[in-house]
């Protein structure tokens, strides 16, 4: 029962559903709202931190991208190799849905790294898109009228050459 | 509970934006009224930007290169020099040294570095050799010769025009133009032009039936590699701007017209040709207040699709950009005596400190130690060629031949002049031979036996006759 992995403090997170999570403080580190909250408790943390905002489903996959992140660092031979695989990986595991809510939770729990990662994967997915997929995507409602965005289209017309199917 | 509206601020879809590329940004200004401009709000722009910067950040070195004439020389020779950049402030700059392609006075010149892979060439007259190297094994290769039609009225010219890597097929790729003047009218024959292109993989060169613009000029900045594809710059038979862009893998090619300020072109000083944000991008430098514009091409054979990205200056000195940095600045050459390497940081619109090279070939750099020049006041008869045969060194004595007029002010006379390097004194030796009725023997001047040895070579009596003389001290 020896080694610095057990005897690492330990950190309780609570998600809206009342779902626990215990996570090593190391990782915590990189969730900058948790560790802010930490910072500013005087004494050490031993109930679980709620998080108002963070869905189980949300918080269960950060803590998979992080505890992965941070094994793969640890071992710099083959990191950036199957850091890249396991990031294609979890990109395409989620739906757009899901995706935008991960980009949600991630900026409340303010993970730098993971934020990054996630406006990089809607920039790749959208980037040969349509516009009326982009509305559909971010819930834009259009505020030009038919006229105007046929003029638009007209002086862009260029850039609508190769738009990928929705 | 269960899924929510999920909305992504305002915030957050700038930063996404800001990855996308200038087509995209364009497609999308339809989206919404306020998606319209992105690319000209100041708030919009800084994110832009700072996207820019890590993006660039990739490459840990960088390959520069250039060709300059040193002024301080008075013989007409264009140096060219390559560096290897490397460093948060390319602090490190080594100096490399191009493999020599063959013996023979002629310039080197480098076409594009593309994976770590050098292709440069060397032209001497007519003669032309192109080599690929890897500076980091060393490993050199010389390209077979090209498809040349022997025909004794006229001479081929070659001009190489891009290097790169074919992604479909795996292979390395350089493309180049052969036209062909008369050597007695020095008249092109159009008919005889052509397009080739070689491959690595099978090691030989074919032709392509293809009508393409040429590339309008031999120094830096006329070509690039970006994808698979090569593109260059060059006017086309109307006198216009055009790009051409070269797929290595289909071996087509699309011209887009540069024209998108025609009217401020008289302006224009120079023009540099980069790959800024995976997008070939035209670095433009004007006369009048000495600033720059960098312009993005949003879709290869779309002139409307240039975007203008930056404008930056006015710079108080006139200079020549070079190629993009690795943090979306522009590293350049300051037009000063000593060639000063210097780096602008096209957002900020702020110099970087100089770089300082770590190995400076001699000759650039005056104020380097052990570079120390001083001028001698002594009249001595010039070297007569600049070819090696003309010159020897000799234990701690440079020994050159040339011509000089006689006392009598009427014959020419040929001397051999032998400067002692550690004295600084000289001494004039006459040519004389014994052939009077020769008129022009070639001469070599060798080191043999440890004596300067002149080696005549004559045609008498149509045979060649070779004589050797030795000067005795």
């Amino acid at each position: 029962m020896s080694g610095i992995s057990d005897t690492e403090r330990m950190i309780t997170l609570k998600t809206v559903e009342g779902t626990l999570f215990d996570v090593k403080s190391s990782i915590a580190k990189d969730i900058k709202t948790v560790q802010a909250f930490i910072d500013d408790s005087d004494d050490d943390v031993t109930s679980p931190i709620p998080l108002p905002n963070v869905f189980t489903r949300e918080l269960s996959r950060i803590l998979d991208y992080l505890n992965n992140h941070h094994r793969f660092r640890s071992d710099i031979e083959k990191a950036d190799e199957e850091m890249a695989r396991y990031d294609a990986e979890f990109a395409k595991s989620m739906s757009h849905e899901e995706l935008k809510a991960l980009i949600l939770a991630a900026n409340y729990l303010n993970v730098k790294d993971l934020l990054e990662f996630l406006n990089q994967t809607v920039a790749d997915v959208i980037q040969n898109k349509s516009v009326e997929f982009v509305r559909n995507f971010f819930g834009i409602e259009n505020d030009y009228t038919p006229e105007e965005e046929e003029k638009l289209r007209n002086e862009n017309e260029w850039a609508f050459n190769g738009v990928e199917q929705d | 509970m269960a899924t929510h509206s999920n909305q992504i601020p305002k915030d957050l879809v700038w930063e996404i934006l800001a990855k996308l590329s200038v087509k995209s940004l364009k497609r999308f200004s339809c989206v919404h009224k306020s998606w319209l401009n992105l690319l000209e709000n100041s708030d919009f722009k800084s994110i832009y930007y700072e996207n820019l910067k890590s993006k660039t950040a990739y490459s840990s070195s960088l390959l520069l290169w250039r060709y300059f004439h040193d002024e301080r020389s008075d013989r007409h020779i264009y140096e060219n020099e390559v560096y290897l950049l490397s460093g948060e402030r390319y602090e490190n700059m080594v100096t490399l040294v191009l493999p020599n392609l063959f013996e023979e006075i002629g310039f080197d010149r480098i076409i594009d570095c593309v994976n770590g892979i050098i292709c440069h060439y060397k032209k001497a007259g007519l003669n032309v050799k192109i080599g690929l190297w890897d500076p980091k094994t060393d490993e050199h290769k010389i390209i077979p010769p090209s498809i040349i039609t022997n025909d004794p009225d006229f001479d081929a010219e070659v001009e190489i025009h891009g290097f790169g890597y074919d992604n479909v097929n795996d292979d390395y790729k350089v493309i180049q133009h052969i036209c062909y003047c008369h050597n007695e009218f020095y008249q092109y024959e159009p008919a005889l032009a052509n397009w080739q292109i070689y491959s690595l993989k099978s090691n030989c060169w074919k032709k392509l039936n293809l009508e393409m613009t040429e590339k309008g000029g031999f120094g830096e900045g006329y070509v690039t590699y970006l994808n698979g594809v090569c593109h260059w710059r060059g006017g086309d038979k109307n006198g216009k701007e055009v790009l051409v862009s070269f797929n290595l893998s289909t071996e087509t090619f699309r011209t887009t017209l540069i024209g998108w300020q025609q009217s401020d072109d008289i302006d224009c000083l120079t023009r540099t040709l980069v790959v800024l944000n995976d997008s070939v991008a035209l670095i433009s430098s004007f006369d009048e207040n000495s600033h720059i514009e960098i312009s993005i091409l949003g879709e290869v054979g779309v002139k409307e699709s240039w975007v203008k990205l930056f404008t930056v200056g006015p710079f108080p000195y006139i200079w020549h950009p070079m190629v993009m940095g690795n943090k979306c600045d522009i590293i350049f050459f300051m037009g000063n005596e000593n060639h000063e390497l210097a780096s602008f940081d096209v957002i900020s619109g702020k110099d970087f400190e100089t770089p300082k090279p770590t190995s400076v070939p001699p000759g650039i750099t005056e104020d380097e130690p052990g570079f120390d020049r001083r001028k001698l006041d002594l009249e001595m008869t010039k070297r007569e060629h600049i070819d090696n045969a003309s010159i020897a060194y000799l234990n701690g004595v440079c020994h050159w031949w040339g011509s000089e007029y006689a006392t009598n002010g009427l014959e020419e006379e040929q001397v051999l002049v032998s400067f002692n390097l550690s004295t600084e004194t000289f001494q004039t030796t006459s040519i004389v031979w014994l052939q009077e009725n020769d008129d022009s023997p070639i001469r070599s001047l060798v080191v043999l036996n440890k004596s300067v040895t002149l080696i005549f070579s004559f045609t008498k009596n149509n045979r060649i006759e070779i004589s050797i003389w030795v000067k005795l001290v």
